[in-house]
């Protein structure tokens, strides 16, 4: 009997997504049980660029509000929750990724989105990402679900304006994905 | 009573373990591809928004309900602080992004663990995202930090309804968008991801939606703790620090504070109407321990320092215990109350007990009558009826810079947060 070879192995199928967010919950209820914070991912990027910009010129974190909140003076950035938070993640996805064989090597774009096009709309959709992570202090992960769960005034409304800016934009953008 | 507090080699294992169950699911559920993160704008597959909000609700529920039964201190649970400025220009800006780039940052990282380039090439532009806005700091700052800073605010408090009501509310309305995401994925089919989701199993969902229910009746019916159930599970933290006598100053102390023009503080009288009248320190503001529940509680600040005094300790000590429940409070009592006070500012006894030394009295003012005839010798009808601005005439309501010399003391105050030096310092 011959082993299919890895890379012809169908995909296992996803998760049902209602099963999924439910494992979900529990994985954020259980950080709140043991931390008393939630789930996050923005701010071990952030963390990552400070001690980037730490290790090439100290005085321009110490002189920075945003970054010296993170890293100024003798703090190491990366001693925080958040960034081995982000390393589990980042391990977790991989291993999934990995027994369900889904560890490919691939752009994932629309059908009529040629490769460049979608690096560059990627790339673009990262920096508005980032920028706005660090304008609301958190992304989808650390304000929506973990903001939201605990019913955070601020985290609602920042849910609420993510699916109304990008539901706003999707006709236009369509051609990225459709 | 859950939160824990690790830390640590174990706070670290845990925390990856979290992360790796966290990344773990996210791919699972297929959001480490942005095409399937993509489609939720085009309404064709839902899985973002079932996904998400069958999250927050199940994380909601558990957190709500095993509050109501006291297994988890919602005081000691992180609630993001509320910016709605950032919120929404942050919220616009993700919004924006998340349609252009297909994802975020925490699905992107799944994506790049994945090998895909788009993932990797999102998540460059996130760090040159944050970079950019630490560039543009310096002219945010003001917006950043103030617009709309409401502080640790929820939508319950917000509304000024119990929690359970927010939580039932919130279930409904995922209810009611998942049967809508439901009837969206079986008519519109443009953009549909290559590869489906398992279906939905019917079972699973009347299990999982009767458990839901369950656990928003048991946050409604047995509704979040109140203060006295709070004092209630703190009993042995708080009666050991008050044992120990940690947070009883000396009137030395309480002088420095008076004159340090860097910190912000608060004095709360808690002791009769009368008795403040006749006498109080000046900057103390009457008030009664409701009106610390109801009132005060809800605005002041980590940044502030209060210090409670009654004219011995009992009913301040009392008054403490109702600040000091909540995380966000920084509370001292003043050792030996107004009546030491008065002994060493007004009598000018300076060797007078420190504050290792509990007071002995009954909680009655024992320099009420002395004020009185200070005040008007000949008169004692004027007695009668005293304006609370009277109350401060004495010089001993504060004592000038003078005196601080004349008595030592132990620094007991400890600042949650730290002082920012005006003009200079970090970034200004």
């Amino acid at each position: 009997m011959e082993e299919p070879a890895r890379s012809e192995k169908k995909p296992t199928p996803y998760w049902n997504p209602y099963v999924a967010g439910v494992a979900l919950g529990t994985v954020l209820f259980t950080a709140f049980l043991v931390s008393g914070s939630g789930l996050g991912a923005s701010g071990g990027v952030a963390r990552l660029v400070v001690q980037g910009l730490k290790s090439i010129s100290p005085s321009m974190v110490n002189q920075n509000h945003y970054f010296a909140g993170m890293g100024g003076g003798h703090a190491n950035p990366l001693n925080n929750r958040i960034v081995w938070m982000v390393f589990g993640a980042m391990a977790g996805g991989f291993v999934s990724g990995m027994f369900s064989g889904r560890l490919k090597a691939e752009i994932c774009r629309g059908p009529q989105t040629p490769p460049g096009l979608r690096l560059v709309a990627a790339f673009a959709g990262g920096c508005l990402m980032g920028w706005g992570a660090a304008m609301a202090r958190g992304c989808t992960s650390g304000q929506a679900l973990s903001g939201g769960a605990v019913l955070s005034l601020g985290s609602w409304v920042f849910m609420l304006m993510i699916f109304a800016a990008g539901y706003a934009l999707a006709y236009p953008l369509r051609r990225l994905w459709i | 009573m859950f939160p824990l507090q690790l830390s640590g080699t174990v706070d670290v294992l845990t925390t990856v373990l979290i992360g790796f169950a966290f990344g773990f699911v996210l791919e699972k559920a297929g959001f480490g591809n942005s095409r399937n993160l993509a489609a939720q704008f085009y309404l064709s597959d839902m899985r973002v928004l079932k996904v998400m909000f069958s999250a927050i609700v199940t994380a909601m529920l558990l957190i709500f309900a095993a509050s109501a039964l006291g297994w988890v201190d919602f005081e000691r649970v992180f609630v993001p602080p509320t910016y709605l400025g950032a919120s929404l220009a942050g919220g616009a800006a993700l919004g924006v992004g998340f349609i252009i780039g297909g994802y975020c940052p925490g699905t992107s990282l799944v994506a790049l663990a994945t090998f895909k380039w788009d993932g990797l090439v999102f998540a460059f532009g996130v760090a040159c995202g944050m970079l950019l806005f630490g560039l543009m700091a310096p002219s945010l700052m003001t917006f950043w930090t103030t617009a709309g800073a409401l502080g640790r605010v929820t939508i319950f408090e917000w509304l000024g309804v119990e929690a359970g009501i927010v939580v039932s509310a919130v279930l409904l309305m995922a209810i009611g968008a998942f049967y809508l995401a439901e009837i969206a994925e079986a008519r519109i089919v443009w953009a549909k991801p290559p590869v489906a989701g398992r279906p939905n199993s019917p079972a699973f969902l009347r299990a999982a939606v009767a458990c839901a229910f369950a656990a928003a009746g048991v946050a409604l019916v047995w509704g979040q703790p109140d203060v006295q159930r709070k004092i209630a599970w703190n009993q042995a933290a708080l009666d050991s620090r008050i044992q120990s006598r940690s947070v009883f100053i000396d009137p030395a102390e309480l002088l420095h504070l008076i004159h340090n023009n860097q910190v912000e503080r608060l004095l709360l009288d808690v002791r009769d109407e009368s008795d403040y009248n006749v006498f109080h320190l000046k900057d103390a503001v009457r008030t009664t321990i409701a009106e610390i529940d109801q009132v005060w509680v809800k605005s002041i600040r980590p940044e502030q320092v209060v210090v409670v005094m009654s004219n011995d300790e009992a009913r301040a000590v009392e008054a403490w215990k109702h600040l000091a429940v909540h995380r966000g409070i920084n509370a001292y009592v003043l050792a030996g109350g107004v009546n030491r006070w008065c002994e060493i500012y007004w009598a000018g006894n300076f060797e007078a007990p420190g504050p290792e030394f509990p007071a002995s009295g009954d909680d009655r003012f024992r320099y009420a009558d002395a004020f009185a005839k200070a005040e008007n010798p000949a008169s004692q009808l004027l007695l009668v009826r005293f304006s609370p601005a009277m109350g401060d005439r004495d010089t001993a309501a504060r004592p000038g810079t003078e005196y601080l010399a004349r008595r030592e003391f132990q620094t007991k105050i400890r600042l949650l947060r730290a002082v920012k030096a005006p003009g200079g310092g970090c970034g200004g």
